[in-house]
C-alpha cells in the first residue's frame, strides 16, 4: 500500500514536471518548427541559476525568481543574435538543429566551467511532510503545485487570448499571419520567455529532487520531445495528456523491467509511436 | 614522435567515422544521429569475436555483417518517418543501443568496459607497434573511404543527391526510393563499424561511453564543420577539431579546465557554421546542406 502510494506521488510529480517541460517546448516548436536542442540549455540556465542564487544565501522566492529573470534574458539573447538570424537566412531544419545543438554545448562547457561536472543538490529538498503512508517532499509539493499554476495559465492563453490565437496563427501560416497583421517578431518573442520560463521551472522542479550536473537537461529535453510529440507538436492544451501517458509508461517500465531500461522503454514506445503516426498519415 | 602517431590514428578513424555520416547525412540528406551507434556495434563485436579466440580478420567480417544486417533492419523500421522524426527516431536506438550495453554486462561488462582487447595480426604480423598500426589504418581507412567516394561519383550517388534533393520527383520515375535508403545507410554504418574495429583493437579498452549519444553528436559537428556532403571537408574538419585539444594545450589552458574549453569552441563553431558557413569550413562554396 505504502509502495503504491509513493509511486502515485512520484508519477503526480512526473507529470507535472513533464506537463512544463512539454509546454515550453511546444512554445518553441510553434515559433521555430524545428526540433530546438536549445530549449536543454535553457533547462541548464534556469536550474543553475537557481543553484547559484541558492549558494549565494538567498530564499526560495528569491532565487526563483531570480533564475527567471536570468533564463528569459538568456533566452531573449539567444532570440535576437542566433534564431532570428538564422530564420532570415531560410536555414533548413537541419542546420538550425545543428545551430542549436552549438548553443547547447557552449551553454554546458561554460556552465561545467563556472559549477564543475560534478552533480549538485540544491538543500530545499530536505524537508518531508507525511500524510498517512505517504511522504512527500517539499519540493515535490512545490513542483506539483507550479506544474497546476503553469498548465492552467498556458492553457488559458492558449485558448482565451489574442496571445494564444496569435501563436497558432504562426505555427500554422506565418506569412498569412503577418499579412493579417500579427506582429511575428513580439509573438516570438513573447513564447520564447514563455519557453524560458517553463524551461526554467521543469529544471528547478527536478533540481530539486534529485540533483543537477551540466548533461542533466539533454534527457529532460528528449523527454520533452517525446510527449510533445504524443499527441501533436505545438498543442499546448493537451500536453499534460502527454504527460500523463508518458509518466505512466516510464513509472511502469522501471517496476516492470527495472531502473536501467527506462530510457530504453520510453524511447522503443516513441519509436513505435511515430511509425503508428506516420502510417496512419 | 610517438605521441604524434597515436594522435594520427585517432585522427584516421574519426575521419572515416565523419565521412561516412557526411556521406549518410550531406549526399542522402538522412539525417542519422546514431552514428556512434554503429562505431560501437563494430567495436563490441570485434572485442567479444576477439575474446572468443576468433582472428581479427573474423572479427571484422562478425562486425561489419552484424552492423550490415542490424542497420538494414533499422534502416527499414525508421523509412516511413519524416526527417526530422527520423532524426528523433534515430535518437531512440542510440539510446537503446546505449542501455543494452550498460544493462548487459554479463556480456558486454557493462559500465566498467572491456580490458585488453588484443591487437591484430594481419597475415601473421602482429601490429604491435603504433607506427604498424598507423599504415594499417591509413590503407584500411584509405580503402573505406575510396569507396565511398566512388559511390558518390556513381549513378548510385547521384541518385541519392537526387533522393536529398527531390524525393518526390524521383519517385516519377519509378526509382525504388526506400532500396537506395536502406543501402547507403548500411554500407555507412558498415563503415562506421570498421571504425570502431580499429578504435577497440588500437585503444584495447572499450565502454559505453565512447559509443553514446554525446558522441554521435560529436561526430555530427565534425561533419558540419567541415562541410555536409564534403568528403575531404568532412576529413580536414575532422583533423581539425580533433587537433584542437593539442592546440589548446599549446595556448596555455589549464588541462583541468581543457574539456570545457573544448566544448565552448564545439559549440562556437557550429553556431558560426549555422549563421555564416552553412556549406562548412572547407567544403567548395557551391555546396549546400542538406
Amino acid at each position: 500500500m505504502e509502495a503504491l502510494s509513493t509511486a502515485t506521488v512520484q508519477i503526480v510529480w512526473t507529470i507535472a514536471t513533464y506537463t512544463v517541460l512539454s509546454i515550453g517546448f511546444n512554445y518553441l516548436w510553434s515559433i521555430n518548427r524545428f526540433f530546438d536542442i536549445g530549449y536543454a540549455a535553457q533547462i541548464l540556465v534556469g536550474a543553475y541559476s537557481f543553484y547559484a542564487f541558492e549558494r549565494a544565501g538567498a530564499s526560495l522566492p528569491v532565487a526563483a525568481c531570480g533564475a527567471l529573470g536570468i533564463s528569459v534574458i538568456c533566452a531573449l539573447i539567444l532570440e535576437r543574435f542566433v534564431y532570428v538570424r538564422l530564420r532570415a537566412q531560410y536555414a533548413s531544419p537541419l542546420m538550425s538543429l545543428i545551430v542549436s545543438v552549438g548553443v547547447l554545448a557552449v551553454v554546458q562547457g561554460v556552465v561545467s566551467m563556472l559549477f564543475t561536472t560534478q552533480s549538485q543538490t540544491l538543500v530545499v529538498a530536505e524537508h518531508y511532510f507525511r500524510f498517512s503512508t505517504v511522504s512527500v517532499s517539499y519540493s515535490q509539493i512545490l513542483t506539483i503545485i507550479l506544474g497546476c499554476i503553469v498548465y492552467m495559465c498556458a492553457r488559458y492563453v492558449s485558448t482565451h487570448t489574442s496571445f494564444g490565437t496569435q501563436v497558432r496563427a504562426v505555427q500554422d501560416n506565418e506569412q498569412l499571419a503577418r499579412t493579417s497583421g500579427v506582429g511575428i517578431a513580439r509573438v516570438r518573442s513573447l513564447s520564447v520567455m514563455c519557453a524560458a520560463v517553463c524551461a526554467t521551472v521543469a529544471g528547478i522542479g527536478v533540481g530539486l529532487n534529485t540533483s543537477i550536473n551540466p548533461a542533466f537537461s539533454m534527457s529532460l529535453l528528449l523527454d520533452a520531445v517525446v510527449i510533445s510529440m504524443i499527441f501533436g507538436l505545438g498543442n499546448i492544451p493537451r500536453a499534460i495528456y502527454g504527460a500523463m501517458l508518458f509518466s505512466c509508461i516510464e513509472v511502469a517500465s522501471v517496476w516492470v523491467v527495472g531502473p536501467g531500461w527506462k530510457d530504453a522503454t520510453t524511447f522503443s514506445v516513441l519509436i513505435m509511436l511515430l511509425l503508428y503516426r506516420s502510417a496512419k498519415t | 614522435m610517438e605521441y604524434l602517431i597515436h594522435l594520427s590514428i585517432i585522427l584516421l578513424i574519426y575521419s572515416g567515422l565523419a565521412v561516412s555520416l557526411s556521406v549518410l547525412v550531406g549526399k542522402a540528406g538522412i539525417f542519422s544521429v546514431a552514428h556512434a551507434t554503429w562505431f560501437g556495434v563494430g567495436a563490441y563485436a570485434t572485442a567479444l569475436s576477439m575474446f572468443g579466440g576468433y582472428s581479427y580478420g573474423t572479427s571484422v567480417v562478425v562486425a561489419i555483417s552484424v552492423t550490415l544486417v542490424v542497420s538494414a533492419f533499422v534502416s527499414i523500421v525508421l523509412l516511413p518517418l519524416a526527417k526530422e522524426q527520423y532524426a528523433i527516431g534515430s535518437f531512440g536506438y542510440s539510446v537503446l543501443f546505449s542501455t543494452i550495453l550498460i544493462q548487459g554486462a554479463s556480456v558486454t561488462h557493462g559500465t566498467v568496459g572491456m580490458f585488453g582487447i588484443p591487437r591484430p595480426t594481419v597475415f601473421g604480423f602482429l601490429l604491435e607497434s603504433n607506427i604498424s598500426f598507423l599504415v594499417f589504418t591509413a590503407v584500411v581507412l584509405g580503402s573505406a573511404v575510396t569507396i565511398l567516394w566512388y559511390i558518390t561519383r556513381s549513378h548510385f550517388g547521384r541518385v541519392l543527391c537526387a533522393i536529398r534533393d527531390d524525393e518526390p520527383a524521383l519517385k516519377v520515375f519509378h526509382y525504388n526510393i526506400n532500396h537506395f535508403k536502406v543501402l547507403i545507410y548500411a554500407i555507412t554504418s558498415a563503415v562506421a563499424a570498421l571504425c570502431g574495429t580499429l578504435y577497440a583493437t588500437y585503444v584495447s579498452f572499450i565502454d559505453p561511453s565512447s559509443f553514446s549519444l554525446t558522441e554521435s553528436i560529436f561526430i555530427l559537428t565534425l561533419v558540419a564543420v567541415g562541410g555536409l556532403g564534403s568528403l575531404r571537408g568532412s576529413a580536414l574538419g575532422a583533423a581539425t577539431l580533433m587537433l584542437l585539444p593539442e592546440m589548446l594545450r599549446f595556448v596555455g589552458v589549464p588541462s583541468e579546465s581543457a574539456a570545457e574549453w573544448r566544448m565552448v569552441i564545439y559549440g562556437i563553431l557550429l553556431v558560426y557554421v549555422g549563421l555564416y558557413r552553412p556549406q562548412g569550413f572547407f567544403a567548395r562554396p557551391h555546396l549546400t546542406a542538406a
